[in-house]
C-alpha cells in the first residue's frame, strides 16, 4: 500500500469511518503528516476526511435537508481536526442524533449527541428550548425511541415531532413552542420514572398519524392525525421557569436515544 | 458491424501475454479507449493495446472483469457504506467471488491497475454532455478523489479498494503495519500523532 499513488490511497480512504482513518493515519508519515505539497497541507487523512465533509455538505444543499447555516452539527472550530468533524458526521448520516439543541435549557450530556438533559431556565424569556433529531421524514413508516435516563425537577417530557420548514426558523423559539406542542405529546412526569422508554411512531401511509407508546404500551393519548410533509423527531422538558435567585439550578431530566428506525 | 462476431482486442501484459476480450468490454478502459487512433470509426478493427505496467496474472484478471462487467453491470458502491463488511456491501454472487481468495499482492496489483487503466462504469443514456447532470441528479455520493474529478464511477477500483478498505477496519496502526509491512514510527512521531488525534482516545 506505500507503494500506491495518493489517488489509490484516497480511493481507499474513501471507504473507511473516521476512527478507521486515525488508525491509517498514525501508521506512518506519508498517511499522517501534514503534506507540504498539496495545496491545503493537511495529511492525506485530513484530507479524504475534508473530502468526505465536503461531499456530504453539497449533498445535503442539493436534497434540500439542510441550508449552509444550518449545518451546524459538522461546523468546524478552527482548531479542530477534520476527522473529528468527520467523526461526527458519520454519526448524523449512520445513527439517529439530536442533532441540533436549541435554547440554552438543554445541553448535550458529556458531549454525547444522543443524550440530552434540561436545565431550569431562569428567567424563562427566551422561549422553548428544544433537541431535534437529524433525520427528515416525508413517506413510509418511522420510529424512534428514548429511553429517560434521569427524571427530576421537571413538570413533563415533551416528545413529537415538527415540521422541517417550521424547524428552520429557529431565531423564533416561542412560536417553535406553539408549534410543538400541535404535533407533540405532554408525558406528565408522574407517568414516568427512570429507565421509561418513550416510542414514537409516524405513519404517513396510514393518513399520517403519529402514535405515542410508554415501553411499549399505549397510554391512551389521542394520536395526532392528518400529518404530511417533511417532519424531524423532537423532544424537550417541561421543568418551568425559575427566579434568578434559585438555588437549584442543575440540571432536571434527561434523555437519550435508544433506536430509531434506519437513516 | 456483425453482430454475431463482435470485434475483439488483445491487451498485452508487461511479459507481452495477450488476453482477448470483446472490444466494446475493454473501452470500459479509458486507457483502451484512448488508445484506439480511431475510436469514432465503427468500421476500423480496434488496435491491441499493450499495458506495460500490468502484470500478466493482474491483467488476467482484469480482463475477466470487463468481459463479466458486460455482461452484468456491477451495482455502485455507495458511501457511506451501509454495511460494515464485503460481503454485506457487495451484493452480486459475481463479483463477491472475483475478489474472494485474491493474495494481498494482486490485490494491490489490481488496485493500482484499475487505477492506471481507468476503467469507468457504462456511459449514462443520454450523451457525455449530460454526464454531470445525470451524475450529479441519481448519484449524489460519486467517489470524488481530490487530485482529480471523476465524473463517472470506477467499478473496478471501487471493488478492490472497498476490499482493501475492508481488511484494513478495526485495524489498529500496529496491526496495519504489520499486514502491510511498514515500518514503525518514531516513538517521538508516534506520540505527535496521537496528541493530534486525541478526541478519538477519548470515546
Amino acid at each position: 500500500m506505500e507503494t500506491c499513488t495518493d489517488d489509490v490511497i484516497f480511493a481507499i480512504a474513501s471507504f473507511l469511518k473516521p476512527n478507521d482513518l486515525v488508525n491509517l493515519a498514525l501508521v506512518c508519515k506519508r498517511f499522517g503528516s501534514k503534506n507540504a505539497t498539496s495545496k491545503t497541507e493537511l495529511s492525506m487523512m485530513e484530507e479524504s476526511s475534508r473530502h468526505r465533509i465536503t461531499i456530504a455538505t453539497k449533498d445535503a444543499w442539493k436534497n434540500n435537508h439542510w441550508r449552509d447555516s444550518d449545518l451546524l452539527w459538522i461546523r468546524r472550530d478552527e482548531r479542530e481536526s477534520w476527522m473529528a468533524v468527520h467523526h461526527r458526521l458519520h454519526l448524523i448520516q449512520t445513527e439517529l442524533v439530536f442533532s441540533h439543541v436549541i435554547g440554552d435549557a438543554i445541553t448535550y450530556v458529556d458531549g454525547d449527541i444522543k443524550h440530552i438533559q434540561g436545565r431550569r431556565s431562569i428567567g424563562g424569556t427566551d422561549g422553548l428550548s428544544v433537541a431535534m433529531c437529524q433525520k427528515v421524514m416525508e413517506s413510509g413508516r418511522h420510529y424512534a425511541e428514548f429511553i429517560v435516563t434521569k427524571l427530576g425537577g421537571s413538570n413533563g417530557i415533551i416528545a413529537g415531532i415538527i415540521r422541517h420548514e417550521d424547524a428552520k426558523d429557529l431565531s423564533n423559539r416561542k412560536r417553535l413552542g406553539d408549534i410543538i406542542h400541535r404535533q407533540s405529546f405532554y408525558l406528565e412526569s408522574y407517568l414516568l420514572k427512570r429507565g421509561d422508554v418513550i416510542g414514537l411512531v409516524l405513519d404517513f401511509d396510514d393518513g399520517g398519524e403519529l402514535t405515542v407508546y410508554i415501553n411499549g404500551f399505549f397510554p391512551g393519548v389521542e394520536p395526532r392525525r392528518g400529518l404530511s410533509g417533511q417532519y424531524c423527531w423532537v423532544v424537550t422538558m417541561d421543568h418551568g421557569i425559575t427566579s434568578p435567585d434559585t438555588e437549584n439550578r442543575g440540571f432536571s431530566s434527561s434523555i437519550r436515544i435508544l433506536s430509531s428506525s434506519p437513516i | 458491424m456483425d453482430d454475431t462476431n463482435p470485434p475483439t482486442i488483445k491487451l498485452i501484459s508487461r511479459t507481452g501475454d495477450g488476453f482477448e476480450l470483446t472490444y466494446t468490454a475493454a473501452r470500459l478502459s479509458e486507457l483502451v479507449k484512448d488508445a484506439q487512433s480511431c475510436e469514432e470509426d465503427d468500421t476500423a478493427s480496434p488496435e491491441d493495446v499493450e499495458l506495460p505496467k500490468v502484470e500478466s496474472s493482474c491483467l488476467e484478471k482484469v480482463v475477466e472483469f470487463l468481459t463479466h462487467y458486460e455482461i452484468e453491470p456491477m451495482n455502485e458502491i455507495r458511501t457511506p457504506l451501509v454495511e460494515n463488511t464485503f460481503e454485506g456491501v457487495v451484493t452480486q454472487k459475481w463479483y463477491r467471488e472475483f475478489i474472494k481468495g485474491l493474495d494481498q499482492s494482486l490485490l494491490f496489483d489490481l488496485v493500482t491497475a484499475a487505477n492506471y487503466m481507468t476503467i469507468r462504469e457504462w456511459d449514462p443514456p443520454f450523451g457525455d454532455l449530460s454526464a454531470i447532470f445525470y451524475s450529479s441528479l441519481i448519484l449524489p455520493n460519486l467517489l470524488l478523489i481530490p487530485s482529480r474529478l471523476t465524473i463517472l464511477l470506477e467499478p473496478l477500483l471501487d471493488l478492490t479498494c472497498l476490499q482493501v478498505s475492508c481488511t484494513l477496519m478495526g485495524k489498529t496502526a500496529e496491526e496495519i503495519r504489520v499486514m502491510l509491512n511498514i515500518p514503525r514510527l518514531t516513538p517521538d512521531e508516534e506520540a505527535r500523532a496521537r496528541q493530534q488525534h486525541r478526541w478519538i482516545f477519548d470515546d
